[in-house]
């Protein structure tokens, strides 16, 4: 009888992960396929004001579009290319683009269609040198006025770039313009990390000339500071959620172990203790939990530990050789690359390694990045000969290339969001 | 006198009893003379693709576009109770009856379907109603075992910034843990878009059906 009650024990329990993972993929399936965007047409913004507003304003159009596009909420049809209606569409992207000397006013409106009855009416105005920015925002206002959630487009993406046997940290728009260097060291950076309120970038780099250290940038000033140059490594640092405190790797003991630092880079607490090299810290958006890569059981894989270092566990076994863990910034998911026979794939699991899931794949694809509202991972790859960065929006659609010029382009990292959506 | 006000009351109060007993269902308490239906034609869900690196076609065409209103059709017509005679006494909900907007929705992945349905008649974004269906079934999951079939309805409101409140089971499937799942959606949703500005109510009620056609 006992042998009976144990049997029917290991069969429930051998269940559990098929129930599981056949619920988890039921809600993968509605988020995914991309059948969810909704259609909607972007009207040309009527100029106003200056002569010279015709010519803004056709530029104003294209950005707009283009960031509702990349929200992946919505279907865009552009209203001034001919034949580009498409499918009828739920509501109408419009509005005035005034200019006055060097100030813009746009004014937005959204209609629902084909009603026409008003959905959200706001105003933005600006200096014209950052007239990029006031569409950022209204495309992140219609996405937050369709879904609940601000979009994106305001945000910046800071990465690497190599030139020759220099890399410098740069930082650009998250549509890949006004692309610029932060660091000109003639030397190495690597791996940056926003502070949760955008303010600074932390980094690895060689500039000390004692191998590499953390350090820190504010993007507006350009002057670094050094946060963490003990003997060894001091690498793959990030901010805790709360901006108290960071987590980096550092090898001041022997080996490469993790650490827990104040944000000045004092009061070092060991996380991680044995032989294995553990690296690539990453906190959960609560900051109750680490994960980070160990090659504790022989070959690197994605490891979870409580934040105190207590707990650790492997994440999963379904996926062989797994490394550059990334949270989701709601927590529900774990990004990580894995290795394949020419490089390595981008899969996504839960935190408990469940649901396992490979979304990018290909020649080779390295250190994704959660955008800040979950829709989308950056990642560098060499799809198309040699390291750029590219996002895929998680919906089954090819990732699309941001463009750095042409430059060699690595590690990159999205930002916050800073401040609210609608600058008034 | 007395007398009489007594056989007045017993009067009104059978008649206010008749009415309620004669109710059929529901929908005589809130007919639908004035109902915008809105029929959504509802994608077959692509399997999720990985990402191929040699995919320079686009996704595959979608064909989730959008949500047709269609014209306000004429109720069929319908037995009606007998008007009761002028009476102080019962709140019976009579002349201008609310009408509803609903939305159907076809099977989504996991084997849900089912409508949306707000109780203003002058709500007239259809594509709010698509996002709710949206937002809701995605955080929708079948309870294991359950038969096919079963059908419950969630009442909540939504106000004016999207926040969602008082969700509760106004028609149960009958089983408790369908109606558990239904209503965890919708709890687990907690925020929807803020409401259009061209809809000028404080707030919205939101009648949202879950029917389970198998996995």
């Amino acid at each position: 009888m006992r042998a009976i009650r144990t049997a029917a024990f290991a069969l429930l329990v051998a269940s559990i992960p098929t129930l599981a993972a056949a619920q988890g993929n039921v809600r993968l399936d509605v988020r995914a396929g991309g059948a969810n965007r909704l259609a909607i047409r972007c009207l040309a913004l009527t100029p106003a004001g200056d002569r010279g507003a015709d010519t803004s304003s056709v530029k104003a159009d294209e950005v707009l579009a283009n960031d509702l596009e990349n929200s992946a909420v919505f279907e865009v049809a552009r209203g001034w290319v001919a034949g580009g209606g498409g499918a009828d569409p739920q509501a109408e992207i419009g509005g005035t683009w005034k200019v006055s000397g060097a100030q813009i006013t746009l004014s937005g409106e959204v209609h629902d269609w084909p009603g026409r009855k008003p959905i959200f009416v706001q105003e933005y105005r600006g200096a014209s040198s950052e007239w990029r920015s006031l569409l950022h925002h209204y495309a992140d206002d219609i996405v937050m006025q369709f879904t609940g959630e601000p979009g994106v487009a305001s945000t910046r993406i800071a990465f690497i770039v190599q030139e020759g046997r220099e890399k410098n940290l740069w930082v650009m728009d998250s549509d890949g313009a006004d692309a610029h260097a932060i660091t000109h060291d003639r030397s190495i950076a690597q791996s940056p990390s926003w502070s949760p309120d955008g303010s600074l970038i932390l980094f690895t780099s060689w500039r000390g000339g004692t191998g590499p250290q953390l350090w820190v940038i504010s993007p507006q000033q350009a002057k670094p500071f050094l946060v963490s140059g003990r003997p060894g490594l001091n690498t793959s640092g990030v901010y805790a959620p709360d901006g108290r405190s960071i987590a980096c790797t550092l090898s001041q003991d022997g080996n490469a172990e993790i650490y827990r630092l104040d944000p000045r880079g004092g009061s070092p607490v060991r996380l991680t203790d044995n032989r294995a090299i553990d690296t690539s810290p990453c906190f959960s958006p609560t900051g109750q939990q680490i994960a980070f890569t160990s090659d504790r059981s022989g070959t690197p894989q994605v490891h979870v530990m409580d934040a105190d270092g207590s707990n650790v566990r492997r994440l999963t076994y379904d996926v062989n050789y797994t490394d550059s863990p990334a949270w989701s910034p709601k927590g529900d998911r774990i990004a990580f690359v894995s290795r394949t026979d020419t490089g390595f794939d981008i899969w996504i699991c839960r935190p408990d390694g469940s649901g396992a899931m490979r979304v990018v794949e290909g020649s080779s694809n390295e250190n994704p990045h959660w955008s800040p509202d979950g829709r989308h991972l950056v990642f560098t790859s060499e799809r198309d000969g040699k390291h750029a960065l590219w996002i895929t929006d998680l919906d089954g659609g090819p990732p699309r290339k941001l463009d750095t010029g042409g430059r060699v382009a690595l590690s990159p990292a999205w930002s916050p969001r800073s401040g609210p959506a609608s600058p008034q | 006198m007395r007398g009489a006000l007594a056989g007045s009351a017993v009067v009104h109060g059978g008649l206010t009893l008749a009415l309620f007993v004669l109710h059929p269902s529901h929908d005589v308490l809130v007919p639908g003379p004035d109902v915008v239906e809105v029929a959504l034609v509802d994608p077959t869900p692509a399997p999720p693709q990985p990402v191929a690196k040699a995919s320079p076609e686009p996704a595959p065409p979608v064909e989730d576009r959008g949500v047709r209103i269609e014209k306000p059709r004429p109720a069929p017509p319908r037995a009606k109770p007998t008007p009761p005679p002028p009476t102080p006494a019962p709140p019976v909900r009579t002349a201008e009856p609310p009408a509803r907007v609903v939305l159907a929705y076809a099977p989504v992945a996991g084997g849900l379907q089912g409508e949306v349905a707000v109780d203003q008649s002058n709500f007239e974004f259809a594509y709010y109603l698509q996002q709710v269906r949206s937002l809701i079934a995605r955080n929708w999951a079948p309870p294991a075992g359950v038969p096919t079939g079963l059908k419950v309805t969630v009442y909540f409101k939504v106000s004016r910034d999207g926040s969602l409140s008082s969700p509760r089971v106004e028609t149960s499937s009958g089983n408790p843990y369908f109606d558990e799942a239904a209503s965890r959606a919708v709890i687990v949703t907690n925020h929807l878009p803020p409401l259009p500005l061209g809809y000028v109510g404080a707030d919205l009620g939101v009648h949202f059906g879950f029917e389970y056609t198998g996995p």
